[in-house]
């Protein structure tokens, strides 16, 4: 049987302080992805993510929240008709949207945020709580991909 | 989206008693770059007074950049935002280059930097026209707010939303083989690049092309179909007479990578013509307004009154002698035989952007045949400099970096003018006619109604994101200060 095909995608800009946990997250997974993982930062979502979403079986999309409780939530997601496209940048439920009218395919589908204090400041560190967050969001992760290969 | 009485909040029209004035907000702008407001004036009889269009406009990031080593500010201030990263990332090495001592790039590095941004340019207009107007567009202004969606268009033309998330992954491909990477690049560094296009990225960019081109032709076509089919309404929705200002090659042709600043008037007069890009303050200043974050931008010779201009697609269009490749230049011919040689149509926009997504591509095609990308001298260096100014034609219109760097190399002044800047006065000006013409006297709001106002801005395709994109959380601020600077009133989310 084939190796399901898993992509990662931090999102977020890293100089604007926590708004920079997704890419954080990548980062810290490193090298060391089990098989059939592969992980990307961006800074949002983006059309032509579509394209890598038809090519696997899974996504997981990590981005800073306000909204969630700390330090993390794992939700499933599906493709969301009412999902917002008003400008370059998508939800994950409008990109797995767009990604199932144009090719015929939607991967199944996780949204990991964690837990921000603010996004909005201009500065490249993460601030300590959010800090605190990534490293229990990296152990949730590596809990499930490592032990549990289907998430 | 609101529609209130405020007759305690002070952000009313001059002229105006509070209790005269009643506003009406449409909040966020939807289908364009990060968020904004529009605040809608009326008057005691109801009519549209003014319309104003709040940005919040990415400030602070000058002093993020401050103290940096000049190698390094090419890379980081892509970080300023999240739509147009390549744009700042070439301003600013275009900058450096100077300081660095360097006026005239090698051959090679020249080539990869303009693949790099022509790749920019189209993937950005093509996501705009398809993705974000062609609602408006495909279906009319008027059509339901469930019809009038991103999703509506996929189910109703799949080919053409396809081509178009094809055409935006070849832009990033480009990128991504330019830069060395889809974000946070490399590839242009003070005095030149720091890497050869291989023969294997080359080929598979180049085994594209012809497909591409055609998708691109079939582009421009509906753009073209649908601007001739509502001339009427171009000619009056947003229409209104304007300075132009971008960058034109010396010979006057259109270049988005290079040349002289010019400027002309509504009947294409010229205004001034710089080729000494470091005087650009000598011709442009910038007016501050009470109720708003975002400059506005003026040619200094004209004054603050009929001195602001537009920028962007039609600016370029109207501003270039011609094209400097074939196809792009008949569509330029058959834009001017229809709308005239300076055209001052809002919509006319998405026409203008459509030839340059057709100049792009041919523009790309001809530079991947050429040799220089594979190899060549990348990066040379001069007599080092204390100021640089990197100027550029970004998707949304002209994009200047102005730096002064020390004798340790650390960035000591940094200024950035962002093309939705220079934009500001031209999109007030178009809400304001288009709530006018299409507000006035019809008390209840539609959803329809509504649109239009935000039609007229998606035209200039503003790029008002601060890249910042945590789930659940847009940043929206809106300050009011009084003349001492003291605030009168906040709201955020």
């Amino acid at each position: 049987m084939d190796e399901l095909r898993t992509l990662i995608l931090g999102i977020g800009n890293p100089a604007r302080g926590d708004d920079g946990l997704g890419a954080a997250f990548i980062s810290a997974l490193g090298e060391s992805l089990p098989e059939g993982f592969r992980a990307e930062a961006c800074y949002q979502l983006a059309v032509e993510d579509a394209i890598a979403l038809s090519q696997v079986d899974r996504v997981c999309f990590v981005d800073a929240s306000v909204d969630v409780p700390a330090p993390f939530d794992w939700q499933p997601v599906g493709a969301d008709p009412q999902g917002t496209m008003d400008s370059h940048a998508l939800t994950p439920g409008a990109l797995l949207m767009l990604t199932g009218i144009l090719f015929n395919t939607i991967p199944e589908a996780w949204v990991l945020a964690i837990r921000a204090e603010e996004t909005s400041e201009i500065r490249e560190q993460l601030s300590e709580t959010a800090t605190q967050h990534l490293e229990l969001a990296l152990r949730f992760f590596n809990e499930k991909a490592g032990i549990y290969p289907d998430l | 989206m609101t529609d209130r009485a405020a007759p305690t909040d002070p952000d009313i029209p001059v002229n105006q008693s509070r209790s005269e004035s009643r506003r009406i907000e449409i909040d966020p702008i939807t289908r364009v770059e990060g968020h904004g407001k529009v605040s809608i004036h009326l008057n005691s009889a109801g009519e549209v007074d003014e319309a104003r269009l709040h940005i919040v406009e990415f400030r602070g990031f000058e002093r993020f950049i401050e103290g940096r080593l000049l190698w390094e500010v090419p890379v980081i201030v892509q970080r300023l935002c999240g739509i147009c990263p390549v744009s700042h990332h070439l301003a600013a090495a275009k900058a450096m280059d100077q300081i660095v001592g360097v006026d005239q790039l090698t051959p090679t590095a020249e080539k990869m930097r303009r693949l790099m941004h022509y790749g920019q340019v189209l993937q950005s207009h093509v996501l705009h026209f398809f993705h974000l107007s062609s609602p408006d567009l495909l279906f009319g202004f008027d059509a339901p707010a469930e019809q009038r969606n991103i999703f509506a268009v996929i189910q109703a033309y799949p080919e053409l939303a396809r081509r178009a998330v094809l055409l935006r992954k070849f832009g990033q491909d480009i990128i991504e083989v330019t830069a060395g990477k889809k974000i946070h690049g490399t590839g242009a560094i003070p005095g030149g690049i720091n890497r050869h296009l291989t023969l294997e990225e080359r080929d598979r960019l180049l085994g594209q092309i012809d497909e591409l081109t055609q998708w691109c032709r079939d582009a421009l076509k509906v753009a073209e179909n649908y601007c001739e089919q509502h001339l009427d309404m171009l000619k009056s929705f947003a229409s209104f007479e304007s300075n132009f200002l971008s960058l034109v090659r010396e010979d006057g042709a259109l270049d988005l990578y290079h040349g002289v600043l010019s400027a002309q008037d509504a009947l294409g007069h010229p205004i001034f013509a710089e080729a000494d890009l470091t005087r650009f303050n000598h011709y442009l200043h910038e007016e501050v307004k009470d109720w708003s974050y975002m400059k506005f931008p003026f040619i200094q010779s004209l004054g603050p009154e009929s001195g602001w201009y537009r920028v962007g697609p039609l600016a370029r269009i109207n501003n270039c002698k011609g094209m400097t490749t074939s196809e792009a230049d008949l569509a330029l011919k058959r834009f001017r035989a229809v709308l005239g040689k300076h055209c001052g149509h809002s919509l006319a926009y998405h026409w203008a952007r459509m030839i340059e997504v057709l100049h792009c591509i041919e523009v790309i095609a001809r530079l991947l045949e050429d040799s220089d990308l594979l190899t060549g001298e990348r990066v040379i260096k001069g007599v080092r400099r204390e100021e640089g100014i990197g100027m550029i034609e970004a998707p949304r219109g002209t994009l200047i970096h102005h730096y002064k760097v020390d004798e340790h190399d650390q960035v000591q002044f940094c200024n950035l003018i962002v093309s939705t800047t220079h934009n500001n006065t031209a999109m007030n000006r178009a809400i304001t006619m288009v709530a006018k013409q299409h507000l006035n006297g019809q008390p209840n709001l539609d959803d329809a109604l509504l649109n239009h106002v935000e039609v007229a801005v998606r035209a200039y395709d503003p790029c008002l994101s601060c890249a910042t994109h945590a789930l659940g959380q847009m940043p929206l601020q809106i300050e009011l200060l009084d003349a001492q600077g003291q605030r009168l009133q906040m709201l955020s989310r």
